[in-house]
Order: structure tokens, then C-alpha cells, then sequence
């Protein structure tokens, strides 16, 4: 699985044969340069749904994140309605929803009820940043541990078709692997999850840059340095323009007949 | 006054040499210098909190620039913010050995701040600050400076950004302008036309990209089809301030010139907008023109867009986009203006060029798949070659097993914690595995059900 925000990124991704394409709210932070994922709103995110159904709209599945505050409340209805906005408006196949507890999962079993699939998503939840005091691995002690392991059967209990198991020790999500039926994917988790999920922008070292230092998770492995080469990109093309070598005769396609030229002075 | 010329000229200061005009402080317009200072570089944290900024670290950045925390946020996004903080700091120091005697043991200097301002500006500072305080504060470009490097003769960049992350990039490729252009509806959105874009999702997008590249390059926001095109001027007025207010830009661009056209630019800048041209190819017409095709190739036609260049330069443009265009069209309307052209496609003879992003850096391009990219764009990179490759390996390594690895799996418990945790587990295991047995033996049954598809295809996708 690999996120996408857009249609070029959802294009490259359906390209690849990757399974699936979650529009995450980390397009808060690498798409839109929040420091969070907080502030991004549902309109938001179903505009950015949007694009990667036009660029990926057949073949992976489309999983949209709902985002922060829209499907928290006791009132579970709220949370439907928004579902059914990712689906119809958003062209999503599935909605994620963040965190395990009681009311979360009566959340998630109302909007399976709906007649939505649901991934769920336990360890590092990045929504709720405040409460766990920054971004920090989950699950580091056997109670947590054991905690996320409830949560997560909890959630497959709901209806949940798969979990994403986000900053937990290697153990921990092995362990929860086989506990369950669903399958889970892991970031940040270990190889004993049934899957993996890595963010578009990370994993291609999108803002890479020569001269400026770029902040990468440390479970993320860059397999490009895409920003080098945009920058070395753009910076040739800022020279050439400013030495007037671009456009040059290659590149100025449209031509007057002559005729029309004399008559044009 | 005598305070704010003091200001100004340590302000004015990049280096970190002693000026050579000393004005010893009174006591009075040390701490009035210094409140100042405080000021204008809190007003300055202040311009970040406008709406297209959310930035989590705005609190930590205030307290940055507070004397008594002395350290510099080294942020690459506020330019003028380190900028101004580089100067306070070589400011104090510099006034420190000025007349450090005469201010600790003021009595007028009351403030809790002067009086830290003084005695911080004794302690040591790391040599590197000194050094990044000598590094000149980059310049915003503006309507006037992209008119006065026309007149030098220099050549404009210019590309489009959709982006936070494309922002950056152009921002420290050290382009002059970004322009947030409705091509976004295209290359970012994968719209066939430039029309389905609305002003919200282009206001969006702005603010992603003001985020980016909040302080150097012009910020142009290109005005979506259907926005600003009706005979009431008010309506188009309205959505500039909109795109400037909400999306953070500087200026904003319409298509078309005509006479009705111009009288809505002249509108708009008389309303305080700055507004850049284009003629020639104007996407959003694309029904009426019929297609994507070259303008001007008639003299006739030729003409008229001459006359169209010089009516948006006569209703206050500051400059004029021209869009697939004959080269010696463009020569001859750059030529018969004053303000700078813009061009793409339209050959070299114009102020600067334009290219979008996508186009030039080969976002789509892909080993196997051909990719549509204009003939008067040349490709600087094939990004998107890398980025399939990037992720065929992504894709190939977790399949195999080799992603993550014990490399990029860095969470781990400690033994006991582990030990504990297996114990946890140990509780309820059998219970369970039961539940686990039962839920696959249904799975299997219904499976058997489901191997007969809706479809007629008997044998499943498992």
C-alpha cells in the first residue's frame, strides 16, 4: 500500500501494481505543509480523493482517511454521513478510522453496518498528536502492548476488513498479526505484518534536496531521491532561460508563413 | 527618529563588522531601539499566522526571538524572520561593546527585556551564528523588480507550483515567480480541460503553496474559469481578494484581452490587486477556440493580439503571459511594451519563460507508458521514471520479505517488557484460538458459496 494525493502520484502508483492507495491525512503535512495532520478538513480531503480516482480508478483499492473530526462523536451517524461523502463524492472504495477503544469501535461497527468497509488503525495515531505528546512510538510496554492487541481485535470484532498498525515494536504487531483473521499493515512495525504502507513523498526522497537536510522517518527507506533531480531539473532550467538558450529554435514550434509575416510588419 | 535611523542602519547590516558611526545610546533610545526591534520581529512572527499557515511550531518560534533565548531557529522557511533575528543578535553584540557599562546600570532601562537584552548580549555566541548572520536576507521579488530586470535586459523564470512539496523546490531552485496556474485542474487534479476548477480549490491550493515558498518568489494565482469573466467588475474584484487574502498570493492572473477584459483588469487594480496578463492560447477558452491550438499565425490575428497586449498594459497589468504564440509575434509584442512578457511556447524573444512543472520535470514520464508533454516543452528530468522504479522496488522488496528488515524496524521493547507482553498473551490464547478456528471454518463455508460468482466466473479471484 502507498499513499497518493493527487493524480500524477495515484497514475505512478496504479502504474506499479501496488495493491492499494490510501489517501491519507499525511497529505496535511507532505501535500499541504501543515505540521500536522490536524487541520485538513473533509472537503479537503475528498477534493484530494478525487484526483487519485481520476488517476487510479480501476485497479487498487482506494482507501480514504477520514480526517480529524469527522468521526469521533458519540452521535455515530455523524460518522456515517461523512463515510458515505468519502464514498460517493470521493470515489473511495474504503474510509479508515483512527484508534481502537469502545466508542471507536461502535463507530466503526455502525458505518460497516452502513454498508462501508472499514480499515482500522492502532498504535501511532498521528491525529491525536496532543494526547500522546508528539510522534512517538506506541506499544513500548507489555500493558500497551496487550492495550493495542484489544484494541485491535476489537476492531476486527466491528467489522473491520484490515488494521494498519502504525510505530509498534516488531513484536507487537507479529503478535497481533497472528491473532487475528484480518490482515494488518504495518508502518514503522516490523516484517511481520501482513503488509507494508510507506508515504509516496518519503519513500521517493521527494524533498530531497543536495543542499538542504530533509527529514525522513527512520522506518522509511528512500528507493529515489526524486527532489535531487527536480531541483537539478529546475535549476538547469532556470540557467538556461536566463542565458537565453532555452527556448532555442527546437522548442518554438509556431511559425508564421511568410506571407503572413509581411503582412503582420 | 534618531532611533529609527540607528535601527535602520544595523538593520541595513549583513556582516557582522563593527559600524562605523557609533551612536552611543541614551538609555532611553537604547531600550526604545530595543523594544523595537522586539516589535517589528514579533509583528513578523505575526505575519505567519495568517490563515494558509498553521505552522505548529509558531509558539517555539516566538520565544526564539524573545532576548532571552538567544539561540536561532534555523528554519529555511522564514528568511526574514532569521534574517531579522541574525541582525537583533549582532545588534545587541555590537551595542554590548558599545556601551555595555552604561546600561546594566541604568535606571531608566526598566524593561524586563532591555535589561536582558544587555546581558545576554555579553554571553558567547557560537561562531557559526556569526557566520549565518553574514549571509544576505533574500529579497522578495516584485511587480517592479520583475519590470526593472526587464529593463536590464535580464531573462524571468517562471514555473507553475500545485504544492507544498513543488513550492520548495521552485522556491530554492531560486526561480523569481511561481505561478499556482489552473493547469493545476490538468497535471495535478487529471482533468482533461483547465475549465472544471473552482476558486475554492484553487485558493486551496494556493495556500499549499504559499506554505512552501512563503517569503522569496512573486506568488501569481491564476483566476478559474468562470470567476471573473462577467460584466458586473465587482465579482471579479471580490475573487481576487479572495485569492489574495485566503490564498496568500501577490498577485493574481486573468486570461483574454478584450475590451471588456481590460476594463475588469483596470477594476481589479485599482482595487490595490496586482494583475498579470495572458494572451495568445487561453486554455480556458477552449471550446471557442476549438482545441488546443497556436494563436496569432495570421497577421490579422497577429495584430489583434497586439492590441490586446497593449490594452491590459494601458488598464494596469504588470506584465502579460503569452501562450503558444509565433516567436516573431512574441519579439513584437515584447518589444511594443513596457511591462515584461511572460511566454510559453511563444520562442525566445519575450522578458522571461514559463514552463509547468510537471511538463518540464517529466512527472508522468514512465518507462513503458508514452506521456503526452507539449512540444515546446523541454524535458530537465524524467522524475517520473524514477518514481516507477522507486516504487516497482518498494513494491518488490515487501513481497519478498526484504522491507523493512531489521534496519527499518527500529521499535523494539526492551526484554522484560517483552517477556511480560508474552505473558499478557499467554491469558487468553486458548480462548482465542478457538474464536480464531470458528471464524475460519465460516470463512471457509462461505467461501464456498461465494466461489460462484455474480458474474459467471466460476472460479474465484482467490
Amino acid at each position: 500500500m502507498v499513499t497518493a494525493y493527487d493524480y500524477p502520484s495515484a497514475v505512478h502508483v496504479d502504474r506499479a501494481g501496488v495493491d492499494a492507495v490510501l489517501v491519507g491525512d499525511s497529505c496535511a503535512m507532505v501535500e499541504l505543509g501543515f505540521e500536522t495532520t490536524q487541520p485538513i478538513t473533509l472537503d479537503q480531503m475528498i477534493h484530494h480523493c478525487q484526483a487519485v480516482k481520476r488517476g487510479a480508478p480501476n485497479r487498487p483499492l482506494l482507501v480514504g482517511d477520514m480526517p480529524f473530526g469527522s468521526y469521533e462523536f458519540e452521535d455515530c451517524d455523524v460518522a456515517l454521513r461523512n463515510a458515505y461523502r468519502m464514498i460517493k463524492e470521493g470515489g473511495m472504495d474504503a474510509v479508515k478510522f483512527e484508534g481502537g477503544s469502545e466508542s471507536r469501535a461502535k463507530v466503526v461497527r455502525h458505518v460497516v453496518d452502513g454498508g462501508v468497509a472499514v480499515l482500522g488503525h492502532v498504535g501511532l495515531t498521528p491525529q491525536a498528536i496532543s494526547v500522546l505528546g508528539g510522534f512517538r512510538a506506541q506499544g513500548r510496554t507489555a500493558v500497551r502492548a496487550r492495550a493495542l492487541l484489544d484494541d485491535a481485535l476489537r476492531l476486527q470484532e466491528a467489522g473491520a476488513f484490515g488494521i494498519v498498525l502504525e510505530c509498534i515494536p516488531a513484536n507487537v504487531a507479529t503478535a497481533i498479526t497472528d491473532a487475528l483473521e484480518i490482515p494488518t499493515i504495518g508502518i514503522g512495525a516490523g516484517g511481520g505484518t501482513s503488509g507494508q504502507v510507506l508515504v509516496f513523498h518519503d519513500l521517493l526522497g521527494m524533498l530531497s534536496h543536495p543542499h538542504h537536510e530533509e527529514f525522513v522517518p527512520k522506518f522509511c527507506k528512500q528507493y529515489a531521491r526524486v527532489g535531487v533531480d527536480i531541483n537539478n531539473g529546475l535549476a538547469q532550467f532556470k540557467k538556461e532561460v536566463e542565458d537565453g538558450a532555452f527556448p532555442g529554435d527546437q522548442y518554438s514550434p509556431y511559425v508564421m508563413t511568410k506571407e503572413e509575416k509581411i503582412m503582420f510588419e | 527618529m534618531a532611533e529609527r535611523l540607528f535601527f535602520s542602519r544595523i538593520l541595513a547590516r549583513t556582516a557582522s563588522t563593527r559600524p562605523s558611526i557609533i551612536d552611543t545610546p541614551s538609555s532611553a533610545s537604547f531600550s526604545g531601539a530595543c523594544d523595537e526591534i522586539i516589535g517589528n520581529t514579533i509583528k513578523k512572527c505575526n505575519r505567519l499566522r495568517l490563515p494558509w499557515n498553521n505552522r505548529r511550531t509558531m509558539s517555539s518560534e516566538r520565544t526564539a526571538f524573545h532576548p532571552s533565548s538567544p539561540f536561532l531557529v534555523n528554519n529555511f522557511n522564514s528568511h526574514s524572520f532569521t534574517a531579522s533575528v541574525e541582525n537583533a543578535e549582532s545588534y545587541r553584540k555590537f551595542s554590548s561593546t558599545a556601551s555595555s557599562s552604561n546600561r546594566v546600570e541604568d535606571s531608566n532601562c526598566n524593561s524586563q527585556r532591555s535589561n536582558e537584552c544587555g546581558n545576554k548580549a555579553t554571553s558567547v555566541y557560537p561562531k557559526k551564528q556569526l557566520e549565518i548572520s553574514s549571509k544576505p536576507k533574500p529579497k522578495k521579488v516584485t511587480t517592479l523588480s520583475l519590470a526593472s530586470k526587464k529593463r536590464r535586459g535580464q531573462k524571468i523564470t517562471m514555473v507553475t507550483a500545485y504544492d507544498y512539496p513543488s513550492a520548495v523546490h521552485v522556491d530554492r531552485a531560486g526561480v523569481d515567480t511561481i505561478l499556482v496556474g489552473d493547469s493545476c485542474a490538468m497535471v495535478e487534479l487529471g482533468f482533461e480541460t483547465t475549465q472544471p476548477i473552482t476558486l475554492d480549490q484553487m485558493i486551496h491550493h494556493c495556500q499549499a503553496v504559499k506554505r512552501g515558498a512563503p517569503n522569496r518568489p512573486l506568488l501569481v494565482g491564476d483566476m478559474p474559469f468562470g470567476s471573473y469573466e462577467f460584466d458586473d467588475c465587482d465579482v471579479a474584484l471580490r475573487n481576487a481578494y479572495r485569492m489574495i487574502k485566503e490564498g496568500g498570493m501577490d498577485a493574481v492572473k486573468f486570461e483574454g484581452g478584450s475590451e471588456s477584459r481590460s476594463k475588469i483588469v483596470r477594476h481589479v487594480v485599482e482595487g490595490g490587486v496586482a494583475v498579470l496578463g495572458h494572451v495568445g492560447l487561453t486554455p480556458q477558452a477552449i471550446s471557442v477556440l476549438g482545441g488546443f491550438r497556436a494563436q496569432g499565425r495570421t497577421a490579422v490575428r497577429a495584430r489583434a493580439l497586439l492590441d490586446d497586449a497593449l490594452r491590459l498594459q494601458e488598464a494596469g497589468a504588470f506584465g502579460i503571459v503569452l501562450e503558444c504564440i509565433p516567436a516573431n509575434v512574441a519579439t513584437a509584442i515584447t518589444d511594443a511594451l513596457e511591462i515584461p512578457t511572460i511566454g510559453i511556447g511563444a520562442g525566445g524573444g519575450t522578458s522571461g519563460q514559463v514552463l509547468v512543472f510537471h511538463d518540464l520535470l517529466g512527472m508522468l514520464s514512465h518507462p513503458h507508458h508514452e506521456e503526452f508533454v507539449p512540444k515546446f516543452c523541454k524535458q530537465y528530468a524524467r522524475v517520473g521514471v524514477d518514481i516507477n522504479d522507486g516504487l516497482a522496488q518498494f513494491k518488490k522488496e515487501v513481497e519478498d520479505g526484504t522491507f523493512p528488515g531489521k534496519q527499518y524496524s527500529p521499535y523494539v521493547m526492551t526484554k522484560e517488557e517483552a517477556i511480560l507482553f508474552e505473558g499478557l498473551l499467554k491469558k487468553d490464547a486458548e480462548v482465542r484460538r478457538l474464536k480464531h478456528e470458528e471464524a475460519a471454518t465460516k470463512l471457509k463455508q462461505s467461501d464456498e458459496y461465494e466461489q460462484l460468482n455474480l458474474y459467471g466466473d466460476k472460479n474465484g479471484s482467490r
